[in-house]
């Protein structure tokens, strides 16, 4: 078995299939490839979502050094070491706050995060929150398999309530939090839920969540194929419904919520909502109107601007 | 000239402006030609409880407040009696005629009590806030320190609340002043602060503000931060004039966001800081080893106040010590600088944020609250910028042309990894430690850096040889450090040659400075070893000086005496005495003095 | 296995896949032709999924419609192809005394996994005529093609 294939590229070459190429930029599937071996169980939806996120940095012609993917501690925050793109492999919870620096100091790049539901909505819980309502230009990507796999299969924010796992042997007493209406509440622009075992579909929500001007929430749902025996492939398949083709308007907050509430016997994907009315953060950070900071000289603070500061101080 | 000398306190109430009143008496008395030292004592309290400012005025540079105060001015007759005993045996204490106060008790201490009607005057002009106006023009009278100075300053202080505010302050520190000069008393007061003719223009700052001023300088243009007492000036200062200078400045929603949004834009290539005091501090201990493994600069500021826990969040410690060395869990190379005073303040900040990107480690920046919150005079061009150039050591910017040893294989070891497609290796062995960085954005250098160990193109590996050689790697750079001279010995102030000698780091640099004098008058010659380079240490420097101490007495702030510790731990030197002070009070040049010859006792001359 | 029409017998199919997987029962047989078919179903373009379907009993030919989108998706790969295979075999190990959590034993479940789909493919191939197996070949995600290609 080839790398390339296990890794769960596209097709041959490194082309895409249908023979498209990145637009105008000559980039190509290749791109994006390294010699790394996913060390993921066989079958695991975290190879759909890495085959998503090159795909769709292909064909919005991100080219991988223009892109930096912030990840925390799980099996699916090992993805940037999988692809070539600049990688940041941080702490367990914290790669919001990282990924908001970095995008604070340079806006030129892309910035995209890539967690887990224990690093977004348990550990990290209150950076998500705040990064909500703060609305930094960050495609923020969820693997949401409601389970911690790493550490071998323990109850997660997203495990569904009675679940037995070794934290809960008698069942989860909490009620999983809903990310979608989390969100919503705290104030996010752009609202969307994935599924791994679709990545086509998933490429095209993540290219619709790098058009978007703010923080761009994207839940995955993604199936752990060796600690999650009920949240499979199938069971996500036979719940999925298009927001889309049920003619969900996502720019109606209201109908968002409504929906945000629906999830077991029928699960809806899609963009839940999305407003472009918001700036993103950084488009209103006075120290950033001279560019991104660093692109400047560190000694540009000239002998009279360093004088009139110590004035200041008479 | 005469030389003078004068230390004076103003005490009130939490929120009855003492610390405003004591800022604005500071500033009239530096313009006039004083060099100035004042701290602020206050609670954390927005209201309630005593507090006070203790100013010294003198006619030569001081490095420290100094005991005892010729001048209490009392805005509660709780001052009084908090501040009575502490006073010079000739002082004036100065409170407002309404006080049930016992004067004759004041004049039996052999003080001089002056009763002045302050309240009345200010609820004459308008309003009992003016009170400070009417106690500060008092003080300035008492003095003899000229009128005209106290409304330029009752000017400027008030421009922004409109004129008839300024009008009736002014009417009130008139009226005062007049009065006090009128006094009896006022011809028995001995301290004068006349003013001085032909001084020079003064910075008037405080260690925060020359730690930014500092870091401005070296190009730092990232600040995250939560507030957090003593160390939220600096954001606040930072965040002041971000437009202007281009610095992006972050409230964070806790600590651990802010060192994690200042490591994020380190990555990118941005220089950044982070400010906290020890409770933050201790939240941001994991992401300090993410930048230690990651290989990402980043300047974090400790300023350190009383713990443990919330302690005494507005008061003075050194108690952070032993903690910053080791904190987070394994081995990373680290630094640790603990400036001294402001002009050395100013100074580390430009050396840390050097230090952070030549040898891509975090470094820690150790101040308190005494050096953060005092305010002292300094002399245009004392603050020298080309004193520390920046440099970046083996960082480039996406390109810049390749660093010497960024290609090949290896990153020149030939039995290194292959280079992956880039043939750029972030993480490469190279003999000194340190590996070419390239920032993020480069198409020929594309990378990941991962807090999981790593082989050099920046995979994550378990394997043992690596892990080996990759750990060498990083620590190796404290070796690098050492051998270029990076990190300083121990400063000497005094004779070289010295009955006792004072073993001292950070702050207290300047009260151990003054405690010298005092010795000398107590006629025990001693001098002062201070330092302000923590980590890695400069054993040998330290040694070298170490050999000439007779007798050894660590002055610092806290319980355990960690710098003492700290000397035995890195050369086996063990101090024959410790003056120590744990209350969250700044330790004063007397105090000091009296502490080391009651430590070296009947031993001395 | 097949009948005169072309066609596949539904118990011939699961005694061939249950004998080739060495499957425990025909039960178990079941759900992984089920499953493999839905695999199928996302990975070949209609024309082709037609080609098997019609010789497929009805209810095996809905399972391959299920899931199938309107068209094939690119970016499924051979992982995400036996995804809902492996999610069904033993992953799980005894608990993990020593690090906590339950031991994992997920490494090699493609191995099995691959068996399982190269047993389908050799019944579905039966009486499929080589030029149709080659189409679908060069239809299959480049290693399950291997699989279709060496089928057992």
């Amino acid at each position: 078995m080839s790398v390339d294939q296990r890794a769960g590229a596209g097709r041959g070459d490194g082309r895409l299939p249908d023979g498209r190429h990145g637009p105008g930029r000559g980039l190509t599937a290749r791109d994006y490839m390294t010699e790394q071996r996913p060390t993921w169980c066989p079958g695991c939806g975290d190879f759909g979502i890495l085959a998503a996120l090159r795909e769709a940095l292909l064909q919005e012609g991100i080219a991988p050094h223009e892109a930096v993917v912030v990840s925390g501690i799980g099996c699916g925050s090992k993805l940037p070491d999988y692809m070539r793109v600049n990688g940041f492999m941080t702490l367990h919870g914290r790669p919001l706050p990282v990924a908001t620096g970095f995008r604070l100091a340079n806006p030129a790049m892309r910035v995209i995060v890539v967690d887990g539901d224990g690093d977004a909505y348990g550990i990290g819980g209150n950076h998500w929150l705040h990064t909500c309502r703060r609305n930094p230009g960050l495609v923020h990507l969820v693997e949401n398999n409601q389970i911690y796999a790493l550490t071998k299969g323990q109850y997660s924010p997203t495990t569904e309530q009675g679940t037995r796992t070794t934290t809960s042997p008698e069942g989860s007493i909490e009620r999983p939090v809903n990310p979608i209406r989390t969100a919503l509440a705290a104030g996010a622009t752009f609202v969307a839920r994935g599924f791994a075992g679709e990545p086509k579909e998933l490429a095209r929500l993540i290219r619709e969540a790098l058009h978007h001007r703010g923080y761009a929430l994207l839940d995955i749902l993604q199936p752990c194929i060796t600690y999650n025996k009920v949240n499979t492939y199938d069971w996500y398949a036979e719940r999925i419904v298009r927001l889309e083709s049920e003619g969900h308007d996502p720019s109606d907050f209201d109908a968002a919520w409504a929906r945000a509430g629906e999830f077991g016997e029928r699960i809806p994907v899609g963009v839940f909502y999305r407003t472009e009315e918001v700036p993103a953060y950084e488009e209103r950070v006075p120290g950033l109107k001279r560019g991104p900071v660093v692109e400047r000289p560190l000694d540009d603070l000239d002998e009279a601007a360093f004088e009139a500061l110590e004035r200041e101080l008479v | 000239m005469r030389d003078q000398d004068v230390s004076l306190v103003i005490g009130g109430d939490a929120g009855q402006g003492v610390e405003s009143s004591g800022a604005g008496f500071s500033s009239a008395l530096a313009r006039a030609g004083y060099h100035i030292f004042s701290i602020a004592d206050y609670r954390s309290r927005i209201r309630g409880g005593h507090n006070f400012y203790q100013i010294r005025a003198a006619t030569r540079p001081v490095a420290s407040h100094l005991d005892p105060p010729a001048l209490l001015l009392a805005l509660t007759a709780e001052s009084v009696e908090l501040h009575l005993e502490s006073l010079a045996p000739d002082a004036a204490v100065l409170y407002d005629s309404s006080f049930r106060l016992d004067a004759g008790a004041v004049e039996r201490s052999g003080r001089l009590a002056v009763p002045v009607p302050m309240n009345e005057i200010a609820m004459r002009h308008g309003s009992k806030v003016m009170m400070n106006t009417a106690a500060l023009a008092a003080a300035a009278s008492l003095l003899r320190f000229p009128l005209q100075r106290m409304e330029a300053v009752i000017r400027q202080n008030f421009a922004r609340k409109g004129e008839r505010v300024v009008e009736g302050n002014l009417a009130v520190a008139r009226e005062t002043y007049e009065q006090v000069r009128r006094s009896p008393a006022a011809a028995r007061f001995r301290y004068r602060l006349p003013g001085l003719p032909g001084q020079p223009e003064r910075m008037l700052l405080h260690g925060n503000h020359a730690f930014c001023l500092g870091a401005v300088a070296a190009g730092c243009r990232f600040v995250a931060a939560y507030p957090m007492t003593p160390a939220t000036t600096i954001l606040e200062w930072m965040t002041a004039h971000a437009e202007p200078l281009g610095i992006v400045t972050k409230h964070a929603e806790d600590e651990l966001a802010a060192i994690c949004m200042a490591i994020g834009a380190g990555f990118a290539g941005a220089r950044a800081l982070c400010s906290t005091s020890g409770g933050g501090f201790s939240l941001m201990t994991e992401a300090l080893g993410l930048a230690g493994m990651t290989e990402t600069p980043v300047v974090v500021v400790d300023v350190q106040r009383g713990g443990p826990s919330t302690g005494l969040p507005t008061r003075t410690e050194q108690a952070d010590l032993l903690f910053v060395l080791h904190a987070s869990q394994g081995d990373f190379p680290r630094f640790v600088l603990a400036p001294g005073d402001h002009v050395e303040a100013f100074e580390t900040a430009m050396r840390a944020f050097n230090l952070a990107e030549k040898y891509q480690t975090p470094v820690v920046v150790l101040s308190d609250q005494f050096l953060a919150s005092s305010l002292r005079t300094l002399d245009f061009g004392r603050l020298r910028r080309d004193a520390v150039p920046v440099e970046r050591g083996k960082t480039r910017r996406p390109g810049e042309p390749p660093l010497p040893g960024e290609r090949g294989p290896g990153g020149g070891q030939e039995d290194g990894p292959a280079a992956g497609r880039d043939g750029y290796l972030r993480f490469a062995f190279t003999p000194d430690g340190i590996s070419p960085r390239v920032l993020p954005g480069d198409p020929e250098a594309v990378y990941g850096a991962p807090s999981d160990e790593h082989d050099e193109a920046g995979h994550i590996t378990e394997e043992i040889d690596n892990r080996k050689r990759m750990m060498e790697k990083r620590m190796r750079k404290l070796e690098t450090a050492l051998a270029a001279g990076e990190m300083r010995g121990p400063r000497r102030v005094g004779p070289a040659e010295a009955e006792v000698t004072l073993l001292a780091w950070g702050s207290m640099l300047g009260p151990a400075s003054e405690a010298l004098v005092l010795l000398e008058r107590e006629g025990v010659r001693a001098n002062l070893l201070h330092w302000c380079d923590l980590w890695p240490f400069a054993g040998e420097a330290a040694e070298r000086e170490l050999r000439r101490v007779r007798r050894g007495v660590v002055v610092e702030q806290n319980y355990s005496g960690q710098f003492r510790r700290f000397l035995r731990m890195t050369t086996g030197y063990e101090a024959e005495g410790l003056v120590r002070r744990y209350d969250g009070r700044p330790l004063e040049p007397g105090e000091i003095a009296r502490g080391v010859l009651k430590e070296v006792g009947a031993g001395v001359r | 296995m097949t009948d005169a029409a072309g066609g596949i017998d539904r118990a011939e199919l699961y005694r061939h896949v249950r004998r080739a997987a060495a499957l425990g029962s025909d039960q178990e047989a079941a759900s992984v032709v089920r499953a493999v078919l839905r695999s199928l179903g996302q990975v070949l373009p209609r024309e082709s999924r037609a080609l098997l379907e019609g010789r497929l009993p009805g209810e095996l030919s809905a399972e391959m419609e299920r899931f199938a989108p309107p068209e094939p998706d690119p970016l499924l790969d051979r992982e995400l192809f036996l995804g809902r295979l492996t999610n069904g075999l033993q992953t799980e190990g005894l608990y993990d005394q020593t690090l906590g959590g339950l031991d994992l034993v997920s490494s090699h479940v493609d191995e099995d996994a691959i068996r399982q789909i190269r047993a389908v493919f050799g019944a579905l191939q039966a009486g499929l005529p080589p030029e149709t197996r080659g189409r679908l070949a060069a239809e299959l995600p480049p290693e399950v093609a291997d699989w279709w290609r060496d089928p057992a």
